[in-house]
């Protein structure tokens, strides 16, 4: 009954889709637009989106294990919200969270009929029906999470993808990914990153129709700035609570491994934010259309390349699902994606006006030129590493791995460029900007960051990275601070008011820029973090019996005993280990290994977080009561957490900040 | 405060700056800490069992005992290189996480290389031009330069900028507006009508996505109905293998493998029935007797079996009586079929010589319906060399 | 004077058309490259060691009494297997093994099973209970050193030696006796066999 519903509601979507393109490219072609005709086709595919969702979930919360998706990856004991996750977190599923987000997203571009009523937005919502009938098409067809359950015995042995097949009802499953099961984070960390993949569409969406359309390039872009700030802030948010979430529950002490299905998401990032710097200068001064074209094609494409490299199972990885047809679907979909767009980009774009007005090298769009330019290199670093493996075995057969020494070496230098960059541009002025100048905003900060790396040199250490990090991030925030006090301070004194008010009306009156340097601040301590648990971590195995203690890193480690512990979704084996420091009891840590449905347990570690960073264990071995115990330091690693949410924040803050519009000479000059 | 005084303290901040920056980098550059030399070639290698770590970072007993290795070769005096060498000629190069600097991976560092000089030729050549293609965009551009122009005023007048490149850029933006002011659009008249798309780009449009997408939908559906993942083995024989292809030996293991699945049944007749045809009946002989004795075997198996058994007590062995009792308990199972109750009448001719008999059984043979011709001419020559009383030949 | 112009055709325009057009080609080419890999198993990692001379080793035997080498078994085409008693696909595979080590041992084939990182007790326990072949040689690693030598990167894996002590065949995961006879067949009959994934590894007790 239910997989009869949830296929419905999925046919639903791919027909909607369908209407809203042919409706909205007639409108389009005609040039007669009128919104109203197209309320039924977005009912239609927000209905079938929001429908396929609901019963997907619905179906996982009621056990009913004849729906396919259901006997493949849920089981009776998995626990309350995991159970719901159990939603997105197999393939099929997560498809269908993907059509469920970008109706959302097509509906907002609907949305902008209101205010635009015109061809280039109607255009917009036309590509954003084709990307939405791929994907419900896929929901239909390759991917039906609606299938039936057609033989069990306990569990379900086989499915069919027809849902009107004789279904029967298994009495349990297998359960979802035991991985998938351990941590809450787990379930945040996909939507968040869908929130942020499939708003990029809109954006592409809305280059493609200006292209097709030669409608100029300040209108594309700032009708679709919105969305991609909510797109790069979920992506961001997404990106983090992923690493955070893999340093908690995988036994091995990092949080990025340069994982391909990883790098798949760092790719679009990188890009996105390049875009977004990007769109900025063209908005401003109508130049880099050409970037921007470039860019956010390939943000788009990029999304659709890390949604095929996770789910295609050309590569073996933590993510990777198993091997069905919907790989090539995919890979051909990007291939009509790139191949249309570039071609699009190709005979059109000399026809969209493109003024470079690059007066002078030394100014902000100067720098933001250096940085699309170091953004672009960055995300060629990583898709060439992540695809050159498998290009080339597919050519020469041979094997050749690619990992974190190879993207290190090209991402450290890259981002402490970024960095600088990040400290310069903020406060070089548009058009041009003397030297003295833009030195006297950078001298004093710089000043203050080198006193900082001396301290750390002194009391912290000399290795050179740690340093540099910490002058560049110092720098970085330095120059953001002093800026606004400088610029409040003049103006307090030709107003005769307050700093405290100029500050806050600096803010106010242009939310977005100041929304930009929190992100900045956000990523300077990211990069801070990441310097200080690379190079400042510690680790040590040691072997310990029951009773035993250990001293570590300042702190005394006590075993108590092994255990196993009986849960309703899992059995754990662990140890207790008491953890004090200065004599003072901290916590009782309990690493272990979390068995589930699956014959294969997981190794959990415990975390034990203070100010100055955290105390990892792993229980590696466990031979009668003796232990093998991994213990990992991470430096102040909740730096990389709160300046990643920092840097999302900043981006959630300019997605709300009103409106950007033509400031008056004075808030021009100063910025 | 005097201009000098002022210079003079600017230069001191400058030293002073530059100073910090000379004694980190000094500090920073001649820091060498202890390096373990096991630990950072382990850094280069990866867990094989692990996702992405290095054999150094990993825990794993894999892991451990490789690190113990690379050590032991390292205490025996060997290079980097020739360590590196020894875990290469083991594991595919897909265990270095670091690729080589060679032919073939030249790629990985070129293509990032080249996208940084080509987008700096980009950067650089950029060129002043002002080119209005609609008239709407003419009111953009204009907008946009008379904007400059008053932020130009304005850094001039805070000292944002000096007065020269102050001069230089309201020069250009002077004459750039007087130019967009007198344009006259070249191009299609905007928003009202529809732009003229050139029938060329439409048409490549089209047929350059029509092509894209039959390209993609051949892509998809080569891969869909040809492409099978790699098959997993299973334990039991699923009907599928052609038996002709598989020596003896596989058979025999593979039925001793799977010895309790009742599919084997076949694969053992078959089996069986080849060391029959080659004479070897001692290794046909458990074979067909485990069939007899099967519980899952089907009639016709039985039957063959018993058979089979049959003849090769006779032939093999020379007892007839033993022979008989075989051949009489296939007819049980399948009675009334042609080739037992043959063979069971040569024998009784030729193993305990009552002709009379043979001839009985083979006149039996004979009602039997739809026999084939072949088989009919055998026996009726056989009965005719009984009914004349000649001597056995078989 | 600026230079300005206003001139319908751009320059940069071709010099954009043609870089679109060469990220086209570039497009074209990836997209076939990862096509090529479907139908491939990504588990499938390939051996150096094919049709190389397959690495010596002297290991302990399972149940005592000494140590053998590889060169004691020269002139025989020797098949190795990985096992553990923690490896579930090994039980599976077990019967399998036992079988074709008995049937092929009147053609010149010796079967050596090697305990990977396992205790030798828990090893020998699970001999007992799945049962063993006079034919086969059972031993065990210390520190994983044969293992490394081949390159194992879980288990069960197993590899062929012809006669000439070059590595011909290697099968990764659970095997069966089909594809260890067809295995045995090509090599007897003088061919290389090759890689083939027949079925899951498993490369640790806990496995993450």
């Amino acid at each position: 009954m239910l997989s009869i519903l949830g296929y419905a509601s999925v046919a639903a979507g791919v027909f909607g889709s369908g209407w809203v393109v042919l409706e909205s490219l007639m409108q389009a072609r005609d040039a007669h637009i009128d919104r109203r005709r197209l309320r039924a086709p977005m009912g239609t595919l927000g209905g079938g989106a929001i429908l396929a969702m609901a019963t997907l979930v619905l179906a996982l919360v009621v056990d009913d294990f004849s729906v396919s998706y259901v006997a493949t990856n849920h089981a009776l004991s998995t626990p309350f919200p995991y159970n719901v996750a159990t939603a997105w977190a197999a393939l099929e599923g997560s498809i269908v969270l993907w059509g469920l987000v970008l109706a959302g997203f097509t509906y907002s571009v609907y949305a902008g009929l209101r205010r635009s009523s015109d061809r280039q937005q109607m255009g917009a919502l036309a590509v954003m029906g084709l990307v939405a009938l791929f994907f419900f098409g896929l929901m239909a067809t390759v991917a039906n999470p609606f299938g039936v359950c057609v033989s069990a015995e306990q569990i379900c042995t086989a499915t069919s993808d027809f849902p009107f097949a004789a279904s029967v009802t298994p009495l349990d499953g297998p359960g979802p990914n035991p991985l998938l099961q351990n941590h809450i984070l787990m379930s945040i960390h996909p939507p968040l990153l869908y929130l942020g993949y499939v708003g990029l569409t809109v954006p592409f969406a809305h280059a493609m129709s200006a292209l097709a359309l030669s409608s100029p390039g300040a209108i594309w872009l700032a009708r679709s700035h919105r969305s991609t700030l909510v797109a790069w802030t979920f992506l961001t948010a997404g990106i983090v609570f992923g690493g955070w979430w893999a340093y908690e529950v995988f036994s091995w002490g990092g949080y990025w491994a340069w994982d391909p299905v990883e790098n798949a998401s760092l790719m679009p990032w990188l890009v996105a934010t390049a875009f977004l710097h990007s769109s900025l200068v063209q908005q401003r001064r109508n130049m880099l259309q050409a970037w921007n074209f470039v860019l956010v094609i390939g943000a788009f494409a990029l999304t659709i390349l890390g949604t095929f490299l996770t789910r295609s199972g050309t590569i073996q990885s933590v993510h990777s699902f198993t091997q069905s047809a919907i790989g090539p679907t995919i890979l051909a979909f990007l291939a009509v994606v790139l191949l249309g767009s570039l071609g699009l980009f190709a005979t059109r774009a000399h026809l969209v006006s493109d003024s470079p007005r690059l007066e002078s090298f030394v100014s902000r769009e100067g720098t933001f030129l250096a940085n699309n330019l170091l953004l672009t290199v960055f995300a060629f670093v990583v898709i060439a590493g992540t695809t050159y493996p498998m290009i080339l075995e597919a050519i020469t057969g041979e094997q050749i791995g690619v990992r974190e020494p190879f993207f290190n070496r090209f991402a450290v230098p890259l981002s402490f460029l970024l960095l600088f960059l990040m400290g310069v541009g903020p406060v070089a002025g548009w058009r041009a900007i003397s030297g003295r100048v833009l030195w006297s905003r950078i001298h004093g900060p710089l000043q203050v960051a080198l006193v900082t790396g001396v301290v750390t040199l002194i009391t912290v250490s000399r290795n050179g990275w740690v340093v540099l990090a910490v002058v560049a991030s110092v720098f970085v925030i330095g120059v953001i601070v002093r800026h606004l006090f400088h610029l409040a301070s003049r103006s307090s004194r030709a107003r005769g008011t307050a700093i405290g008010t100029e500050i806050r009306r600096l803010v106010m009156n242009d939310q977005r820029y100041w929304a930009g340097q929190v992100s900045h601040i956000g990523v300077a301590l990211l990069a801070l973090g990441i310097a200080l648990v690379a190079n400042l971590g510690t680790s040590e195995v040691v072997t310990l019996e029951p009773g035993e203690q250990t001293e570590f890193a300042g702190y005394t480690l006590l075993y108590d005993v092994p255990f196993t512990r009986e849960e309703p979704d899992k059995t754990v084996e662990g140890v207790r280990i008491e953890v004090s420091r200065d004599g003072e009891p901290v916590t009782v840590a309990e690493p272990g290994r979390h068995i589930f449905n699956s014959p294969q347990p997981i190794l959990t570690p415990a975390v034990v977080s203070g100010l100055d960073g955290d105390l990892y264990l792993m229980m590696r071995r466990l031979d009668g009561g003796t232990v093998d115990l991994q213990l990992n330091t991470s430096p102040m690693i909740w730096l990389l957490w709160a300046g990643g949410l920092v840097a999302a924040g900043g981006g959630a803050w300019a997605t709300m900040a009103r409106r950007w519009r033509v400031p008056s000479p004075e808030v021009a000059g100063v910025r | 405060m005097s201009a000098d005084r002022r210079h003079i303290m600017e230069m001191t901040r400058l030293v002073v700056t530059a100073g910090l920056a000379i004694a980190i980098a000094f500090s920073v550059l001649t820091y060498q800490p202890t390096v373990d030399r096991a630990e950072r070639l382990g850094q280069l290698i990866k867990c094989p069992v692990c996702s992405g770590e290095s054999i150094a970072d990993s825990g794993t007993q894999l892991a451990d005992d490789m690190m113990t290795l690379v050590r032991e070769r390292l205490d025996e005096g060997a290079t980097d290189a020739q360590i590196v060498d020894e875990i290469l000629a083991s594991y595919s190069g897909a265990v270095l996480l670091d690729p080589e600097l060679k032919g073939s991976t030249a790629a990985l560092w070129l293509i990032p290389a080249a996208i940084f000089v080509g987008g700096l030729v980009l950067v650089v050549n950029r060129r002043r031009r002002a080119d209005p293609v609609e008239e709407a965009d003419i009111a953009r551009q204009r907008d946009a330069v008379r904007t400059d122009l008053e932020g130009v005023a304005w850094q001039r007048e805070t000292g944002e900028i000096d007065l020269d490149t102050a001069d230089r850029l309201t020069d250009l933006y002077r004459s750039e507006l007087a130019v967009l002011e007198d344009a006259v659009p070249t191009g299609p008249v905007a928003s009202a009508e529809p732009p003229q798309v050139g029938p060329w780009s439409r048409r490549t449009i089209l047929g350059t996505t029509m092509l894209v997408t039959a390209f993609a939908a051949v892509l998809v559906g080569a891969f869909i109905f040809l492409g099978d993942p790699e098959g997993t083995g299973t334990g039991v024989v699923d009907g599928e293998v052609d038996l002709e292809s598989v020596s003896n030996e596989t058979m025999e293991s593979v039925i001793a493998a799977n010895a309790d699945d009742p599919q084997i049944d076949g694969m053992r007749l078959a089996l069986a029935e080849r060391y029959f045809s080659e004479g070897s009946y001692s290794r046909a002989f458990p074979h067909y007797l485990a069939l007899a004795e099967s519980d899952t075997a089907d009639r016709t198996q039985v039957a063959t079996s018993l058979t089979r058994l049959g003849w090769m007590t006779y032939d093999g062995n020379g007892e007839a009586e033993t022979a008989i009792a075989l051949l009489d308990q296939a007819l049980n199972v399948t009675p009334g079929a042609p080739l037992p109750l043959y063979l069971k009448g040569q024998i009784t001719w030729c193993g305990i010589d009552r002709p009379d008999q043979a001839a009985r059984i083979f006149d039996e043979v004979l009602e039997a319906p739809d026999l084939d011709s072949t088989v009919r001419d055998a026996v009726e020559k056989d009965l005719h060399a009984v009914e004349n009383g000649e001597p056995c030949q078989t | 004077m600026p230079d300005v112009v206003l001139p319908r055709a751009r320059p940069r325009g071709t010099l954009l058309r043609w870089g679109a057009i060469a990220g086209l080609v570039m497009v074209v080419a990836v997209t076939l490259s990862f096509a090529s890999r479907f139908g491939d198993n990504p588990d499938m990692v390939d051996s150096p060691l094919l049709d190389n001379p397959a690495p010596a080793f002297t290991v302990p035997l399972l149940d005592g009494g000494g140590d053998v080498s590889l060169s004691d078994l020269g002139g025989e085409v020797v098949v190795i297997n990985f096992f553990a008693s923690w490896c579930v696909e090994c039980r599976k595979e077990h019967a399998d093994l036992v079988a074709t080590a008995e049937a092929f041992r009147d053609r010149g084939v010796r079967f050596v099973a090697i305990s990977y990182q396992d205790d030798p007790e828990a090893s020998r326990r699970f001999l007992d209970e799945l049962g063993r072949s006079e034919h086969t040689i059972y031993a065990t690693d210390p520190g994983s050193r044969t293992a490394i030598a081949y390159g194992v990167f879980g288990i069960p894996e197993t590899f062929f030696i012809d006669g000439d002590g070059v590595v011909v065949g290697k099968i990764i995961g659970e095997s069966n006796a089909l594809v260890l006879g067809d295995a045995l067949d090509t090599i007897l009959a003088g061919d290389t066999y090759g890689t083939e994934v027949a079925g899951n590894q498993r490369s640790a007790p806990d496995e993450d």
